[in-house]
């Protein structure tokens, strides 16, 4: 196939270089640079891993050897041809990142104690790196970042996927934290009071919680936790810098972005809470005003509410704390709204939200991500309760009239939500009012057998990397890729190519990618790289989540996944291709930030 | 993602659709099964043309998958505290152990 001419490159440089206001030649000079593969900080260059002793004691971790791509042929169901390596054609090189959980860990709002009930039955209400994800978050926008440029054909970035739950405790704050990060804006992780940590990690009383200054009478302790002095201190005084990413990037909707605790319908007491001045520090009150009344109303949020206000601010055991109006809950419209309000560069606005959403309510979105790559971006979140989701009658009409469009389109599409095929099962409608049929993961995989050019379905929300293949009964299929999160080891977040073999087949490829830290944390370096290792090790310590399990297996992570081409590829032309990968390359170089 | 689980356990809830959906977020037990699986398989070197897909059924979880050369893979694992998990492959048991001691070990560095 003939790539671009001459004339076509310039022409093209010309357009791109007016459109972005950079210089012609200087422009014309990186476009020219031949494409290869990227000498890029991943997983298939080194690994993290724990080291002795042997589990249920404190680990460190320590480099391990590069995992290279392990093919896979589940989809497309006979061992591949060699020789497609050297055909290969990039046809979308895309970032993914899922489950931030960007943490005001100060907030009234958090409900800590919880796990002071049972750890099991409550992890995730606290954890002992919940003050350091504004630094994780960053760590991985850098990683991203340097990965600009794939380590698998060097095509420059098209776009990058933010698939939910980028806000812990879908919080205003929060939901601004995480924008500032990805557009690059300096954030400071701290709500109440000028500099100081106030919270259950630094309330002896609160003795489920990590207390780093002193951890000897808590269970991480136990465990081997370390004592570090002046942690919290650190974490909440220091000014997290980030680069941002350079490319465009889309979000949806994840379900802490959408209920309370990911899980419960807010109200108008809750929110209130929220920005008040005080805090839970210990089970017993908060259980017996909590659970006592939660019985006997459908609204155990509005019950404790309820029992807060009357009782809670006599009682031992609830603290006070330094209010602050910033720590509101979002409502309405409030998160596409924050999209829409982020800055033009690297865009695009609204990040897949457009005015549209605003003004009808509707919470998902479709966008062309090159002339011949569609996203859509569904929300799969349920608002009335549970932490799984589904799909509702009208979204998923949507999504199938979508897909038949850019089926008669030569459109290859990628699936973008939350929720995976494992917990796409809520069935939670609401009590009173209209409700429609919400779509469980059968059906909505049976759905998308319907269309060959819906080739891979990306999402989150389990916290672990894990690939499903869809293989149709016959012949045919689809790919599903979930990755890890920045809260729970290994706070790995993932690389996507999608490339043409050039033989009737298509490959997918998925590479994981750690955060730019240290492998293993220094004592006292509270530098912000450090403290985005330290969370890192915490969490590797976290017992109650299983922190190896959520690795994936190699299956999981580093690998191609085979597929026949949907339809004839080579209808998309090289110089299509070219044009495309300029354009991509040109927003690279307009940033400031296109590696060399 | 959260864990719910404790809201199970109180009975005058049952039959509220918005209590129902308060649970664990879904199939973390069944990607932990599949994930040793994948790990024992790859650890012994056998070269997949799909890899396990499991299943959980009342009282343990199953896997299928199949080799390049067509052999059968199956593994069972009962859903009890120890989770002893047997791999088989063409009939022969290639492994039995453990699902969290081939977690652990495979999250380890290798000497």
């Amino acid at each position: 196939m003939a790539g671009l001419t001459r004339r076509g490159f310039l022409a093209a440089t010309a357009g791109l270089a007016a459109s972005l206001g950079v210089p012609e030649h200087a422009l014309a000079a990186r476009l020219a640079e031949p494409t290869k593969p990227a000498d890029v900080p991943t997983t298939l260059e080194q690994t993290l891993r724990f080291t002795a002793p042997k589990y249920r004691q404190y680990r460190h971790l320590t480099v391990g050897s590069g995992e290279p791509y392990i093919a896979r042929y589940d989809v497309l169901g006979r061992v591949a041809s060699n020789g497609r390596g050297t055909r290969r054609r990039s046809l979308a090189y895309l970032g993914h990142l899922s489950d931030m959980h960007i943490m005001d860990a100060q907030s009234p709002a958090r409900l800590d104690v919880m796990v002071g009930q049972s750890e099991s039955l409550w992890a995730g209400a606290f954890r002992p790196q919940d003050t350091l994800t504004v630094n994780v978050g960053a760590a991985m926008v850098q990683a991203m970042r340097a990965a600009e440029a794939s380590p698998l054909t060097g095509a420059p970035m098209t776009a990058a996927f933010v698939t939910g739950d980028s806000a812990d405790m879908i919080s205003d704050l929060e939901l601004q934290w995480y924008i500032d990060l990805l557009d690059g804006v300096p954030v400071t992780p701290n709500s109440g009071k000028a500099g100081v940590y106030e919270g259950v990690q630094a309330w002896p009383e609160s003795d489920f919680a990590y207390q780093p200054e002193d951890p000897a009478n808590d269970p991480y302790g136990a465990y081997g936790f370390p004592q570090i002095p002046g942690l919290l201190q650190a974490a909440v005084s220091q000014t997290v810098e980030s680069g941002g990413l350079a490319s465009p990037w889309y979000a949806v909707y994840g379900n802490h972005d959408t209920t309370f605790l990911g899980t419960l319908a807010i109200d108008d007491a809750l929110r209130r809470w929220a920005v008040g001045d005080r805090k839970a520090a210990v089970w017993q009150p908060f259980a017996a005003n909590f659970l006592g009344g939660w019985a006997s109303n459908l609204s155990p949020v509005n019950q404790f509410l309820h029992a807060v206000r009357g009782n809670f601010g006599a009682q031992s055991g609830i603290k006070s704390v330094t209010d602050d109006p910033a720590r509101k809950l979002l409502e309405g419209t409030d998160f596409m709204q924050a999209h829409l309000q982020s800055p033009a560069a690297p865009g695009p606005v609204g990040h897949g939200f457009t005015q549209d959403n605003i003004d009808s309510g509707k919470t998902y979105w479709v966008a062309d991500l090159s002339p011949y790559v569609r996203a859509f971006g569904l929300d799969t979140c349920n608002q009335i309760a549970g932490p799984d989701g589904a799909v509702p009658e009208d979204q998923f009409n949507w999504l199938r009239a979508g897909l038949e469009q850019a089926r008669s389109e030569n459109k290859i599409c990628v699936i973008l939500s939350h929720h995976n095929s494992t917990t796409l099962e809520n069935e939670a409608v609401p009590a009173i009012g209209p409700s429609q049929r919400l779509i469980h993961a059968e059906e909505f995989v049976s759905m998308l057998h319907e269309f060959p050019n819906a080739v891979v379905w990306i999402n989150g929300h389990t916290h672990i990397n894990t690939i499903i293949p869809h293989a149709k009964p016959g012949g045919g299929g689809f790919w599903e890729v979930t990755t890890a999160s920045c809260i729970d080891f290994p706070q790995q977040q993932q690389l996507i190519e999608i490339v043409d073999n050039q033989d009737g087949t298509m490959s997918i490829f998925t590479t994981a990618l750690d955060h730019a830290s240290a492998a293993d944390w220094t004592p006292s370096d509270f530098s912000q790289s450090g403290l985005a290792s330290l969370s890192r090790q915490l969490a590797a310590n976290d017992w109650i989540e299983n922190p190896p399990m959520r690795m994936g297996s190699p299956l999981d992570r580093n690998c191609e996944l085979l597929m026949d081409a949907p339809f004839d590829l080579s209808t998309i032309t090289d110089a299509d291709l070219e044009k495309a990968q300029m354009a991509a390359k040109a927003r690279l170089v307009a940033a400031g930030k296109a590696q060399s | 993602m959260r864990r719910w689980a404790w809201l199970l356990a109180a009975p005058v809830l049952v039959g509220c659709s918005q209590i129902d959906a308060l649970q664990q977020v879904s199939g973390v037990p069944l990607a932990t099964v599949e994930i040793a699986a994948d790990d024992v398989l790859l650890q012994k070197n056998v070269p997949l043309l799909s890899a396990p897909i499991c299943q959980e059924g009342d009282a343990e979880f199953t896997c299928t998958a199949t080799t390049q050369d067509n052999q059968q893979v199956e593994v069972s694992v009962p859903d009890d505290e120890q989770m002893i998990m047997t791999v088989t492959v063409g009939g022969e048991e290639i492994f039995s152990g453990p699902v969290q001691d081939v977690i652990e070990r495979a999250g380890e560095r290798m000497p």
